[in-house]
């Protein structure tokens, strides 16, 4: 099959417009379909009635009513030869965030395993993993759930051959040179190296959602007992991280 | 004095449900809301309710319910379910009078041509709880809105907000019904090819388009997986790729290679491929595909999609004019007339909840 030249738009279903951006995990691809979304959103087209982004891709669902889809994709094509999106440089104005994680012990019980696959001691691995800058490079499978990458090339780890039946909220575990964070619990075949106190997914308090794609991340090793701390204050309701800018 | 509805006992899949919560799939949240808008809308021009007020959706089974105080005007649409009032059979479409300390009684699917596995229940005033990120409806996977994001427990007392002929709500004059419709007879579920379709072979693609099928009982708010008869092997299988957004209607195939359509709490990203996708004037007539029914997917084309959803969106928009007046047999009437509906329906002391 011929490989398509990106940015591709194609029709997905009846009231839906996909562009992809490229066909790997890369992060200026990533960067391309955050910055695509981010000017989409503001367009605010007749029609348009939610814009999604994933790993590659971003989806545009419209109304086939208000809007055909060749003039959608018109639009859609217009905007994407305005600007070389492979080339964009991450939004200045994006959120960074240096969360609190508790590695190995109760709450990480993989890790001495990806110590070994990683060829690292286990003070090794948390080093390494807490120093990473991480991009949010989608949520997906579950509220708040978060994709995080990359990882340096050694983390390219296989998932597990089982499904853990369920790891609790705010787990950290790898795979494929990713970390997913999850805000709710949830089964997993990636191995579960931390947990933060951080919940990035709350039902009852706005907004919600307090990740979004493109958000930068750093994690900060702290010991059981501030985790246990911190969980309190999450449970009572408590901010205990704000993000910051790059300026 | 509040507006009740009693849940005396209850099937094990019965959920509050409405349109859903757009907007979040960015945020891992698929907008959810009830697998059947058609019944949805029916309900809400029965009872004269607004269109996304909050309804009991019912899969495969109902329950039993009461309420107390208030007379409460009632309807039942969807997949039509074995149904009473204190024992006296209750006709699926039609709004109806239920007075204080009657107990509707909703039991299993009625099978046959037209049978369906969703049925819901309409109260005038609709169901009133405390809205979760925008919505009333409940997301079971993701546990958000409903009663917790659960499904509904025996015991139960549903707020029902006050019918009013000053609001956006009018309660019935009289019990009106609607005509059966078309949707929930059809054994052909349209699809489109998507954008990776043609990642299959097109001996694949062919296959689904040329065998019959039947959903399997792995089904439920999320996902519906095809059951493949013993002479139906396995699809062809792909490597999962990388995740891209996912919508309601796509058919994704598994890693075991059987083809699963993506419902109204699917995942909001998914990395399993997807062959084709349902167009959206077949969403509800899939979904109330009776478990083991056969049926066949049919290639459309955009154009033919696009008119589809015209047509279907017309028919729901035009159900107040479709609504008639029931006649009823003289032993219902009654019935219906032991009661003073207007005094019931409207009281000077009634308060919003």
């Amino acid at each position: 099959m011929p490989q398509p030249d990106y940015p591709t738009v194609m029709q997905a279903g009846d009231s839906g417009v996909m562009v992809l951006f490229g066909d790997s995990l890369d992060m200026a691809i990533n960067n391309a379909a955050h910055a695509f979304d981010a000017a989409l959103r503001v367009q605010n087209w007749t029609g348009v009635e939610e814009v999604s982004p994933a790993i590659r891709s971003v989806l545009v669902r419209y109304d086939p009513l208000r809007i055909g889809a060749d003039a959608l994709k018109d639009k859609i094509i217009d905007l994407l030869s305005s600007r070389s999106w492979l080339k964009v440089e991450p939004d200045p104005n994006r959120r960074i965030w240096k969360l609190p994680a508790h590695y190995g012990e109760g709450s990480g019980p993989d890790i001495e395993n990806v110590a070994r696959q990683l060829g690292k001691s286990v003070e090794e691995t948390i080093e390494e993993h807490s120093q990473s800058k991480l991009t949010v490079l989608m949520l997906g499978f579950a509220p708040g759930c978060a994709y995080l990458g990359s990882l340096p090339k050694r983390w390219d780890l296989p998932r597990l051959d089982f499904v853990k039946p369920e790891v609790p909220p705010g787990s950290l575990s790898v795979a494929v040179r990713q970390t997913v964070l999850f805000a709710t619990p949830i089964p997993t075949g990636w191995q579960t190296i931390a947990r933060t106190p951080f919940l990035s997914f709350s039902r009852c308090t706005e907004p919600f959602f307090y990740l979004a794609p493109g958000d930068e991340i750093t994690f900060e090793s702290i010991d059981f007992k501030t985790f246990k701390d911190l969980a309190r204050e999450v449970q009572r309701g408590k901010k205990i991280v704000n993000p910051e800018s790059p300026n | 004095m509040k507006r009740f509805l009693e849940i005396l006992s209850v099937g094990p899949a019965v959920t509050i449900q409405d349109r859903g919560r757009q907007g979040y799939a960015r945020f891992g949240l698929s907008a959810g809301g009830a697998m059947d808008c058609y019944a949805l809308a029916e309900g809400a021009v029965l009872v004269g309710n607004q269109k996304n007020d909050a309804v009991l959706e019912m899969a495969g089974y109902g329950g039993k319910f009461r309420t107390l105080e208030y007379p409460l005007w009632i309807a039942l649409t969807g997949a039509a379910m074995q149904s009473s009032v204190d024992g006296r059979n209750v006709d699926w479409r039609c709004s109806l009078l239920l007075a204080p300390g009657q107990v509707l009684e909703v039991g299993s699917v009625i099978e046959g041509t037209r049978g369906g596995t969703y049925g819901y229940l309409h109260v005038a005033g609709g169901i009133r709880i405390e809205p979760e990120i925008g919505s009333m409806g409940t997301h079971l996977r993701a546990g958000v809105g409903g009663v917790d994001g659960k499904v509904l427990k025996a015991g139960t007392r549903l707020a029902i907000g006050p019918p009013s002929e000053d609001s956006d709500r009018k309660p019935p004059q009289k019990a009106m019904t609607l005509p059966n419709p078309e949707y929930l007879g059809h054994r052909n579920i349209r699809l489109l090819w998507g954008p990776q379709s043609e990642r299959f072979s097109q001996r694949t693609r062919q296959r689904l388009l040329d065998e019959t099928f039947a959903l399997s009982h792995r089904r439920d708010r999320m996902a519906m997986r095809l059951h493949l008869e013993p002479d139906q092997p396995p699809f062809e299988s792909l490597l999962t790729g990388l995740s891209d957004p996912v919508q309601d209607g796509d058919i994704q195939m598994t890693g075991d290679g059987v083809p699963t359509i993506l419902v109204r709490e699917h995942q909001p990203t998914g990395g399993y491929p997807r062959i084709a996708t349902v167009i959206t004037a077949d969403h509800a007539a899939v979904a109330q595909l009776p478990t083991g029914e056969p049926f066949r997917f049919e290639l459309v084309t955009l154009d033919q999609a696009v008119e589809a959803f015209r047509l279907w969106r017309a028919q729901i928009q035009t159900l107040a004019q479709a609504a008639q007046p029931v006649i009823r047999s003289p032993e219902d009437i009654d019935n219906l007339l032991d009661y003073n509906l207007i005094d019931g329906v409207i009281s000077a002391g009634d308060q919003t909840l």
